[in-house]
């Protein structure tokens, strides 16, 4: 059981964490929104095809894919190395060679039941 | 031949490492490092580990397939990976590494069992793991034992062994009615992987996921270089594809002048058709007996485009004057027949869907798919388990984002090249992958490079395959036995079991695949969608919710589960084949996710609060 100076810690890298979770999923929503609402457009129809490719290829292709896939490289770099925090991990001693928690021994076997 | 001797240099390397490994970990608990690498993974080791399990069977058999298919389409199909490494990591890594941490937890049911304190819901996941991951088993051992095939298939002592073993196991029930080849090549990949992963444990798979990782790296480039010089430049093979219509599927006897010999037509073979001047493949092998002058109707694929028409007829072997008499209706594909532009623009030509391969709620379906599903199977969580610090995860995720580019991105480009430099492989296209680096060697006069293009996609499924064995036997050895048969279990006694179940396991992999079904891909997105469905909202909850319940975690993995099951159960209702229910034109796991959300939100906000001892040891003061 953690003490109270880990509990706030715990606590404080919990809130992080969940930040940066909203953070995730924003940018998740933000790049479903271009590569789907621009390819529904763009990338149906027979007209497509007697286009010309654009860098070689189709140009709904390189506009709702490969340009999207490129700024989602650029953010995942920045989200990695300046968004995300590093917090402690919390190691925790396992208590016997079997590795089992108190409850799975049936020290307080239906607690949370 | 060549190919063969840089393939068996690859596999002696495999074996290498598991044995460093084997020793690297003697010193250590048993449990903590055949099943967690002793919770020590650093940033090379994690960054390959999860990019090598995520890159699987499915990414370089199943999806090349597609991609040969349905062309262009498949770029929209496959999108949701540009984010991939944002959301899968972003969603869960921290976290799960922490709560592991505090719970002592090895496996990812233990991860639930402890967080909720609770014996059902560690149960369940148990269950629903080791259902779900072995169809994931089953189509990494089809995809291993294709690519061996193809690999193998010109060896004269091959095929020599090949014949011993059909004559062997002809009248075997189950066994017998395999192909030879298949069975021959499925049987030598599962004993080296199941090899290699019971005596190395999870530090040989994380290991040898490094190798196979950069292995698929250089494969997938040298792939790329070789397929856009041989096409003449991607906005050439683009522009071929435009004007290219899908094929047709005709049922025809062969009529050739009697011999005094059988006349046997292997699988693949192309056949001017005399009189039509039709070319066709054939889908299967046929033998007509000596002295009769026609065969029994066979399924052949007959090519519509001029181009491609005129590239195979310089190949065709005109030896001996065929005639293709219709024996049956002429098939065309549902959607895209004799259409131009169907390769390059959605929703591109299917041969069963009369609305094409893909739909805008299905691109959506598959954007949220590849992204919250990837976070949700158990084998990414367990290694999100295994990092050091925070500090390899982060950099790791740089990596993973870079390494996903350099080869989801050029699969499609290399595949879409396929269809000019190689018509016709619609009559097998899992083995695209095998035969277009055959191909490309034997163009650019490297030949001896076949092999490792090849080992490419054989690390990519060596890669999956051991990772799933490693957690179909944690989830028998540490959840089922060691917590509810038997908890005083001395090491010796789960390190012997633990090496019998890793085998077993792999053994039982390998009968239930001796008949797969067609498609690859088709299996994994199945098992993919289990789990997903399975695990996803219920960890993501538990590790961020602190008022949720355990009867709220069994619920929702229920919830999830049985949704996926009811959709594919439907599917197969609908269409007599193995396949989901697009309900609303989404994907099967949209709604289980959103069944499984609503079962956990209702049942935490019905039920009572957990102890608040219980919620501050995983959240923090004030729980």
């Amino acid at each position: 059981m953690p003490d109270s100076e880990e509990k706030t810690n715990l606590a404080d890298s919990f809130r992080q964490t969940r930040r940066e979770l909203w953070f995730m999923i924003g940018a998740w929503i933000a790049f479903a929104a271009w590569t789907v609402g621009y390819n529904s457009v763009h990338a149906f129809g027979g007209e497509t095809s007697g286009q010309d490719p654009l860098l070689g290829m189709p140009r709904w292709v390189t506009l709702g894919i490969f340009l999207p896939w490129l700024a989602a490289l650029a953010l995942t770099v920045w989200f990695a190395m300046r968004f995300m925090k590093d917090t402690p991990l919390h190691d925790c001693a396992v208590g016997d060679a079997s590795g089992l928690d108190a409850f799975e021994k049936g020290d307080s076997e239906g607690r949370a039941e | 031949m060549t190919a063969i001797v840089t393939f068996t240099i690859y596999l002696a390397i495999v074996f290498l490492i598991a044995i460093l490994a084997n020793r690297a970990g003697q010193s250590k608990s048993f449990v903590n490092e055949y099943f967690l690498g002793s919770r020590n993974i650093g940033l090379w080791a994690f960054a390959f580990t999860y990019a090598a399990t995520s890159a699987s069977g499915g990414t370089f058999m199943g999806f090349p397939s597609l991609i040969y298919t349905h062309g262009w389409s498949l770029a929209w199909w496959i999108a949701g990976y540009m984010i991939a490494p944002l959301v899968a990591l972003g969603l869960l890594a921290k976290r799960i590494n922490q709560v592991s941490r505090l719970a002592g937890a090895i496996t990812v049911p233990e991860v639930l069992r402890r967080r909720f304190e609770s014996h059902s819901v560690g149960n369940l996941a148990t269950i629903l793991l080791l259902f779900f991951m072995f169809f994931f088993l089953m189509a990494q051992f089809k995809a291993g034992a294709e690519i061996m095939a193809t690999l193998l298939e010109d060896a004269p002592v091959y095929q020599g062994i090949v014949l011993k073993l059909e004559s062997l196991t002809a009248g075997i029930p189950w066994i017998g009615a395999a192909e030879g080849d298949y069975l021959l090549c499925l049987i030598l990949f599962a004993t080296a992987v199941i090899i290699y992963t019971t005596y190395g444990g999870f530090r040989a798979v994380v290991w040898t996921d490094v190798m196979q990782g950069l292995v698929m790296l250089v494969g997938v480039i040298l792939m790329l270089v070789f397929a856009i010089r041989q096409v003449d430049g991607l906005g050439n093979a683009t522009r071929q594809l435009a004007a290219m219509t899908p094929p047709e599927f005709v049922t025809v006897s062969l009529e050739v002048p009697a011999s005094a010999d059988d006349q046997r037509f292997a699988r693949g073979r192309w056949i001017e058709a005399t009189g039509s001047g039709d070319i066709i493949r054939l889908k299967s092998s046929v033998t007509i007996p000596a002295g009769e002058t026609l065969s029994q109707p066979v399924e052949a694929l007959k090519l519509t485009t001029p181009a491609e028409i005129e590239k195979v007829r310089a190949r065709v072997d005109r030896s001996i004057p065929v005639r293709a008499v219709p024996a049956g209706e002429t098939r065309t594909y549902a959607y895209g027949a004799g259409q131009k532009g169907v390769y390059t623009s959605a929703p591109g030509p299917s041969a069963d869907n009369p609305q094409g391969f893909i739909s805008v709620l299905l691109a959506l379906s598959f954007f949220a798919f590849w992204n919250f599903s990837g976070a949700g199977q158990p084998s990414y969580m367990v290694r999100q388990m295994a990092y050091r610090d925070t500090i390899t995860l982060r950099r790791s995720m740089v990596m993973i984002a870079f390494y996903f580019t350099i080869i989801y991105f050029p699969l499609i480009i290399i595949f879409t090249c396929a269809r000019v430099l190689m018509p016709g492989m619609e009559i097998h296209p899992d083995r695209i992958m095998p035969e277009m680096a055959a191909e490309l060697t034997s163009n650019a006069g490297v030949p001896w490079l076949a092999g490792f293009l090849v080992a490419a996609p054989f690390a990519a499924v060596m890669s999956s395959v051991d990772s799933f064995l490693i957690l179909v036997s944690s989830g028998v050895v540490r959840d089922v036995y060691q917590t509810s048969i038997n908890p005083a279990a001395t090491e010796n006694q789960v390190k012997r079991l633990s090496y019998l179940v890793t085998v077993v396991v792999g053994i039982l992999g390998v009968l239930a695949v001796l008949h797969p079904p067609q498609f690859l891909q088709h299996l994994i997105v199945f098992a993919s969608a289990g789990l997903g469905a399975s695990f996803l909202a219920p960890m993501v909850f538990a590790l961020y919710w602190s008022r949720m319940t355990s009867a709220a975690a069994v619920g929702g993995m229920l919830g999830g589960g049985v949704t996926i099951l009811a959709l594919y159960f439907a599917g197969y209702l609908n269409t007599g084949k193995f396949g989901e229910y697009l309900l609303l034109g989404l994907h099967p796991f949209l709604w289980a996710v959103f069944a499984s959300t609503l079962i956990i939100v209702v049942l935490t906000l019905k039920g009572k609060q957990p102890p608040l001892a219980l919620r501050e040891r995983f959240f923090g003061a004030g729980g």
